[in-house]
């Protein structure tokens, strides 16, 4: 199975908000299919956790100058995942698509991913970690993301990544051209070194990445520089254990040589 | 027969025993969360605990038995801490890690002096620490006070925001490490032939001889004398 990528082309979203509502039903509908939940009760609570897409509408300018844009917090399912890293349990996996999938019974609820994620996208509740899953179970059985089945403009699409690639680029090349503002691909290309290429892709004008908070250096630096003290602590630890054994040798032998000459006594 | 001077009182005897197998449960049971190199400690605890629990996953039945070892633990050295740090809070100035003399030249001094004790095997007068064993020393209450801080904001993140718990979680790891480092010196040392009157004293008798103190620690029983406690 090829790489398999979602897009968010925020030019034709009307912010109807489908894909959050889709997102959410289809995550309470799954828990009653696997009998963790029965239908009253996955209808009745609020169950945010189970929300994997949560839109933040701003308004941007003043009015009359003003202008919505509605930016999405969710997974983005990263070439290099932290949270995937870090899991000291494994509870994290990439499955054959490459979504990035948090398997429940293995969780403990440790928090590492929470830390670890730079986009701070894991939920923790009940002792377990939630984020989305990418529906990996419909694409490995032929259909479509459950946000992207929702979408009615064709603002959400997705595929493999050549198709949705060669779609995005054409769209965002059109869009420029059209609307005389360069438009970009976020995630298509490496982000950074410490999430690579993503697999959930966002068309958006160029001069408008940090309103729809795409982070251009997504990172967090006590992470950063956690991994790197490990690094140190690693051949600090190796080079103190080489260096007491090399003084023991150096100290016996020295001392022999004492003894031998009768400069201590021996005990 | 020589004069036995006490060295290290009950309480200093029981708190660093104990400290012992408590930071040795610590280490074992904190190491697989920072490292997956150290996924067979979790995978080794995991395998009787799954079977007991009839768990399907043997690493997340391990790493949770370690997660309640490493809160219990913590939380009995918290315990064990209170009496101890109150005993040393009572006499701080008067505490051994203190520099016998302060200064950057003292301090080089200090090293030169390790080095003729440990390389040249020379005689040197030491205080009741060397210069090496002073650093260590505040190493480990700095290490200490951020682990101990740190480690309760993890055990209570969700009354912090998402972005101190991951600081803590930083500061957790890298004082860790510092501290680990300087354990590996130190039990090296403490086992060092060099060392075995101290190590006697700190394990089993809590005393020295006044000859030997005299003679290896001459800085330190100026000192007693000058406190009329010889």
């Amino acid at each position: 199975m090829s790489v398999n990528m979602k897009c968010y082309d925020t030019t034709p979203c009307i912010r109807c908000f489908a894909c959050m509502v889709g997102c959410s039903v289809e995550n309470r509908l799954r828990l009653q299919r696997e009998n963790h939940i029965g239908i009253e009760k996955s209808v009745q609570g609020r169950l945010t956790h189970l929300s994997h897409l949560s839109p933040q509408r701003r308004e941007l300018g003043t009015f009359p100058n003003s202008r919505q844009v509605t930016a999405f917090h969710h997974c983005n399912h990263c070439e290099d995942a932290p949270c995937l890293e870090i899991c000291p349990v494994d509870a994290i996996i990439r499955r054959e698509g490459k979504e990035v999938v948090v398997v429940q019974d293995r969780c403990i609820g440790c928090s590492s991913c929470l830390d670890a994620c730079p986009f701070d996208v894991p939920v923790i509740k009940n002792g377990k970690a939630y984020k989305c899953h990418g529906c990996y179970d419909r694409v490995e059985n032929g259909l479509k993301q459950s946000c992207v089945n929702s979408c009615p403009s064709g603002a959400m699409f997705s595929g493999t990544k050549e198709e949705v690639l060669e779609e995005a680029h054409k769209r965002a090349e059109l869009y420029t051209k059209k609307t005389g503002k360069e438009h970009v691909v976020y995630g298509a290309n490496k982000v950074n070194g410490t999430v690579g290429e993503l697999r959930w892709i966002t068309i958006v004008p160029k001069e408008d990445l940090e309103a729809y908070k795409l982070d251009t250096d997504p990172k967090k630096l006590a992470m950063s520089a956690r991994e790197a003290v490990k690094v140190v602590g690693a051949v600090g630890s190796v080079a103190i254990v080489a260096g007491s054994i090399g003084h023991l040798i150096y100290w016996l032998g020295k001392r022999k040589e004492k003894i031998s000459k009768g400069e201590v006594e021996e005990k | 027969m020589s004069k036995k001077i006490v060295v290290y009182n009950n309480v200093e005897r029981f708190f660093h025993y104990h400290l012992v197998h408590l930071v040795a449960f610590l280490t074992i049971s904190g190491l697989p969360i920072l490292s997956h190199k150290f996924d067979f400690i979790a995978y080794g605890l995991g395998i009787p605990v799954a079977a007991l629990t009839n768990s399907q996953n043997v690493l997340s039945a391990g790493m949770s038995a370690l997660r309640f070892i490493h809160y219990s633990s913590a939380f009995l050295l918290t315990l064990l801490s209170i009496p101890f740090v109150f005993m040393m809070l009572r006499k701080i100035a008067h505490l051994s890690m203190w520099p016998d003399r302060w200064g950057v030249q003292a301090t080089i001094d200090g090293f030169k002096e390790m080095w003729k004790f440990y390389i040249k095997q020379e005689h040197v007068r030491f205080g009741k620490m060397n210069t090496g064993q002073k650093l260590f020393a505040q190493v480990v209450v700095i290490t200490m006070i951020v682990l101990t801080i740190s480690g309760y904001m993890l055990v209570f993140r969700e009354s912090i925001s998402s972005d101190l718990a991951t600081y803590a979680r930083a500061a957790h790891a890298i004082s860790f490490i510092i501290l680990g480092m300087m354990l590996i010196i130190h039990l090296y040392l403490a086992v060092h032939p060099t060392n075995k009157n101290s190590y006697e004293a700190m394990f089993h008798t809590g005393t020295m001889d006044e000859e030997f103190i005299k003679d290896h620690h001459g800085i330190y029983y100026d000192k007693l004398k000058k406190e009329n406690k010889i």
